[in-house]
């Protein structure tokens, strides 16, 4: 009848080496923003801000309804 | 979000202003209408003035599905079937920027032999750098229950019954153990997955890692290649049963034609000379299909098929599939244990009983393994047949038939002494008014025709 569903990270990183060659791509990226972020304060600075960014559309996505009715 | 109403023959699903928002997206798809008009997407409409129990910005009427059934009720090869629709459905929609928030195999039913998908409040728009929401709800009501049974050979029907929510990757994980390491789709949707739900269980982390991703460019592309990749592996499952030839497996070797011929004509009999024409007929033990077939030959629309056995059953369905027969529903179901409610407040399934309600049924060549292999007393196995709320056309075969006596065989003496036809006539004439029997030309065999007292 309900059912609720928050994508979880352990699915996303599955749905990545799932995703073959464009998977491989984001992987390659977020631990390339990793590890420039260890050595560059300017890279630290900017994933702050993108992270930030994402937290408010998360925000704003948990005001909306995510309940599914099924039959 | 939106809400299910079902009121006798019309069912009606009341939508909030988001959810309704995103049906027009969705009707205004090329590939909503081309998925309705080959039947995988259950029929839809908008209606006006209709009064429902609570507000809503907007209500749909959809096409009634006869019988609702359930994925612990059905063999492998329809569970398969409905996770390839789920997936090629789920890709349409990404291809035109939507996506399915859920993935239940609970949303996908069968009108006869066709899967239909019935949850249209599924579809949302897509929204930026978010991944598939249903996937993991997938894994674990579509894809890890065909692999318990590909890979290991365990049944997944007691699986999805004993949970309503499906087979977690952790708990299928530990049941593939070793095998299934080559098996496609393992590694990445069961270990993986458990691995990374594991890792990720803490909501801190959680959310830092969620947030790179989606900076990484988590998109439609990588959702599109995901779906593909769970396409193969669906595609490329095997169970190993499926492929065995069971020529002889059909429990008929023991009938001489002649008793099937005149089961036969008494059920033609039965269906054509009713008063009112039954629609829908429920065949109890229905093995390869038989009697099922006479039944839609006599004039019934449609059969709910069902047998304890899941080879046997997934068989019969793929029989059905290859000759184009839709009318004709195969569920597995053991009568000695039917499907009860589940879920929330038991009530969010229902049991099988109250769910199908046939205009006949038929109960042939099953009251001996339910009294002689069961142990149920042969007026609890009439009260059953009462419960189903029909009339029925019912065999029962004497103690010196030769598959009760085999049964017999087995029991100690004097157990089942109560087994005969006297005791039988008279548990059926107290719950059934009798209108018709014969002995069926063996002599071993009585068949009646019975309408509820």
């Amino acid at each position: 009848m309900l059912s609720y569903l928050d994508p979880g990270t352990g699915g996303m990183i599955a749905a990545a080496f799932a995703g073959g060659v464009a998977g491989f791509g984001v992987l390659f990226r977020m631990y390339g923003h990793r590890v420039l972020g260890l050595f560059s304060k300017k890279h630290r600075a900017q994933a702050e801000a993108a992270r930030a960014e994402l937290a408010v559309e998360d925000d704003e996505d948990e005001t909306a309804p995510k309940r599914a009715s099924t039959v | 979000m939106s809400r299910v109403y079902r009121d006798g023959d019309t069912v009606l699903r009341g939508m909030n202003a988001e959810a309704f928002a995103d049906f027009q997206q969705l009707a205004a798809t090329r590939f909503f209408a081309a998925a309705v008009e080959r039947g995988d997407i259950v029929r839809t409409e908008v209606v006006d003035g209709v009064e429902l129990p609570d507000d809503w910005a907007g209500v749909l009427r959809h096409e009634r599905i006869d019988v609702i059934s359930y994925p612990y009720e059905w063999p492998f090869e329809m569970l398969r079937d409905a996770a390839q629709l789920q997936l090629r459905l789920t890709r349409e929609a990404v291809a035109e920027k939507l996506i399915t928030k859920d993935a239940s195999s609970y949303n996908v039913q069968f009108a006869g032999t066709r899967p239909v998908f019935i949850d249209i409040g599924s579809f949302e728009r897509l929204r930026k750098a978010e991944p598939w929401p249903g996937y993991r709800q997938f894994c674990e009501l579509f894809l890890n229950p065909l692999l318990v049974q590909a890979v290991r050979d365990v049944p997944f029907q007691p699986l999805l019954r004993g949970s309503v929510h499906g087979i977690s990757p952790v708990v299928t994980a530990d049941i593939l153990g070793g095998a299934g390491r080559l098996t496609k789709g393992v590694f990445t949707h069961v270990k993986l997955h458990a691995r990374a739900e594991l890792r990720y269980a803490d909501a801190d982390k959680e959310r830092d890692v969620k947030a790179e991703l989606k900076r990484a460019g988590f998109g439609p592309g990588l959702i599109d290649a995901q779906l593909k990749n769970l396409e193969k592996a669906i595609d490329g499952l095997k169970w190993d049963k499926q492929r065995s030839t069971w020529s002889d497996y059909s429990d008929r070797s023991h009938y001489t034609d002649r008793d099937l011929d005149a089961k036969d004509e008494f059920v033609r009999a039965t269906i054509s000379g009713a008063a009112q024409m039954p629609r829908l007929v429920l065949d109890l033990g229905a093995n390869d299909g038989r009697f099922s077939r006479t039944a839609l030959a006599a004039g019934a629309s449609s059969v709910v098929a069902v047998d304890s056995d899941d080879l046997v059953v997934d068989r019969l369905y793929r029989d059905l599939r290859e000759e184009g027969e839709r009318r004709i529903l195969p569920l597995v179901l053991d009568l000695s244990d039917p499907s009860p409610g589940l879920g929330w407040r038991s009530r969010e399934r229902l049991s099988f009983v109250d769910r199908v309600r046939a205009d006949l049924v038929l109960c042939l060549a099953v009251v001996h393994h339910l009294a002689l292999t069961n142990t149920v007393p042969l007026d609890e196995i009439v009260t059953f047949l009462a419960d189903l709320g029909a009339p029925i056309v019912v065999e029962f075969p004497h103690r010196d038939d030769p598959m009760a006596s085999r049964l017999l065989a087995r029991k100690r003496e004097g157990v089942f002494d109560a087994y005969d036809l006297p005791n039988w006539d008279k548990a059926l004439d107290r719950q059934f008014h009798v209108h018709d029997r014969i002995t069926l030309p063996s002599g071993t065999r009585t068949l009646y025709r019975c309408t509820p007292r």
